[in-house]
């Protein structure tokens, strides 16, 4: 029965992937540094491995969704992330979108 | 911690050098938190180290993560053409240079090791020569972004769709392979063997050749003419690729095929590249004998200098562009005026 549980779970990281970019933009309307944002979704039962989220956060920066700046004030310089008013825009009508596409897919999986 | 700023180094090296730095930092902050948060404050063993740097994966494809999309040199879409291509120039390098040893050996046995030695670097030079073109040919052909079917963004509409090509329009594969085989065999044959090239005397134990150019002079041009090489490569390949003739590859083959002219006008009206002893040459081989018809026909022949040559040249050149003119135009409209009439 591997087999079974081997293709869920590869639906199952395809499925998730698409929500992690919606997580993450929740998060940042305060800064963040990449651990702690780690830290954070991963209380809330979204894991996420780091190698993913950090060179995602990059490319998020570089789409204008997030703003970026070093805090070198601490022991350990740390690199904030906190969402763009742009990004603020954007995240919100994530938001709409991914209530629609629950609603449906709920509306879906009842009929079965 | 060495085994950390190697990691990292692993990681950056293989990235724009413009954003190493930034990476570096913020990956060396990720490291450390995570073993803060793995040893709770205790100081972190070599065991702890290697546990974290695990879990954030090879460091290959954590570098693949961080960049934007896979760039290449030479990207999937070219490269069967790409190495087919090269295989052509390098059977034609090959070819090329073995006859024009075959001929230097037929001239002058004596020096058969000279000649064998000169054959070997002549192959290993013109070998990394021909590699190094047909690779800058296809980076400029993936660089300018020439696609067979076009991937624009804006939105397609009906009349984006491609004609199935008239058959009258396709490429045959043969066409451009024996184009490239001729340009090489070309350039092989003015780099290596320009001597070789006039008239051949063969008689009892005279082995002379009467070259028409001059040699030394001529080799001022060989750079020019490996530019050409390159070109007609370039020009092959996009027919390799496009397969038919659509008014871009119409194009460009009359846009080159005009270069090439004007390059061999400009090369042959400068009369330093002539063998100014040509016709004292061939009296002295008593070929030709002052005051006959034929000194005479040859001798005037030879002093109109290059145009006749050129003449020649540029009929091919004319012919050329005017069938492929013919061909392709009257076909193109045809196929514009039938969607219309539907």
């Amino acid at each position: 029965m591997t087999d079974i549980q081997e293709i869920v779970n590869g639906l199952l990281q395809e499925l998730r992937r698409g929500t992690i970019i919606i997580g993450v933009l929740s998060q940042l309307s305060d800064p963040q540094y990449g651990y702690s944002l780690v830290m954070i979704l991963e209380e809330k039962g979204m894991f996420i491995d780091p190698g993913t989220l950090y060179p995602l956060l990059r490319r998020l920066e570089k789409q204008g969704l997030l703003d970026s700046e070093w805090d070198t004030t601490e022991s350990r310089p740390r690199k904030y992330y906190r969402r763009s008013e742009f990004g603020t825009e954007v995240y919100r009508q994530l938001c709409t979108e991914w209530r629609e596409l629950n609603r449906s897919v709920e509306g879906l999986l009842d009929l079965n | 911690m060495d085994i950390v700023q190697r990691y990292i180094y692993a990681v950056t090296q293989k990235l724009p050098e413009g954003q190493r730095e930034d990476i570096r930092l913020e990956l060396q902050g990720l490291i450390e938190d995570m073993l803060d948060e793995r040893t709770q404050g205790e100081p972190a063993t070599a065991y702890d180290i290697e546990a974290v740097l695990r879990e954030l994966g090879s460091p290959q494809e954590l570098a693949d993560k961080y960049r934007p999309r896979p760039r290449y040199l030479i990207g999937p879409a070219f490269f069967e053409v790409y190495i087919s291509i090269l295989r052509i120039v390098m059977i034609s390098i090959v070819i090329g240079i073995t006859v024009s040893f075959g001929v230097q050996a037929l001239i002058n046995p004596a020096e058969m090791l000279q000649h064998f030695i000169n054959y070997i670097i002549s192959m290993m030079t013109t070998g990394v020569q021909g590699f190094a073109w047909v690779t800058v040919a296809f980076a400029i052909i993936e660089y300018a972004g020439v696609r067979p079917k076009n991937k624009n963004k804006r939105e397609w509409s009906l009349a984006d769709l491609p004609e199935i090509p008239d058959r009258r329009l396709l490429i045959k594969r043969s066409e451009p392979i024996v184009g490239i085989i001729f340009s090489v065999l070309f350039a092989v044959l003015f780099t290596f063997s320009v001597e070789l090239i006039g008239v051949i005397v063969f008689r009892e134990n005279l082995r002379e050749v009467v070259p028409i150019f001059n040699v030394e002079n001529f080799a001022r041009y060989l750079p020019l003419i490996w530019g050409l090489t390159a070109l007609s490569i370039l020009k092959e390949s996009v027919k390799m690729i496009f397969r038919k003739w659509t008014r871009g590859v119409m194009l460009f083959h009359v846009a080159f095929n005009a270069a090439t002219f004007i390059l061999l006008v400009i090369m042959f009206k400068d009369s330093a590249v002539w063998n100014p002893y040509f016709i004292e040459q061939l009296v002295q081989l008593s070929i030709l004998t002052p005051g006959s018809e034929a000194f005479e026909w040859v001798e005037s022949i030879w002093n109109s200098g290059g145009n006749w040559f050129i003449a020649i040249v540029a009929i091919v050149t004319v012919i050329d562009i005017v069938t492929v003119c013919l061909k392709v135009y009257p076909i193109h409209k045809g196929a514009v005026e039938n969607i219309r009439n539907h």
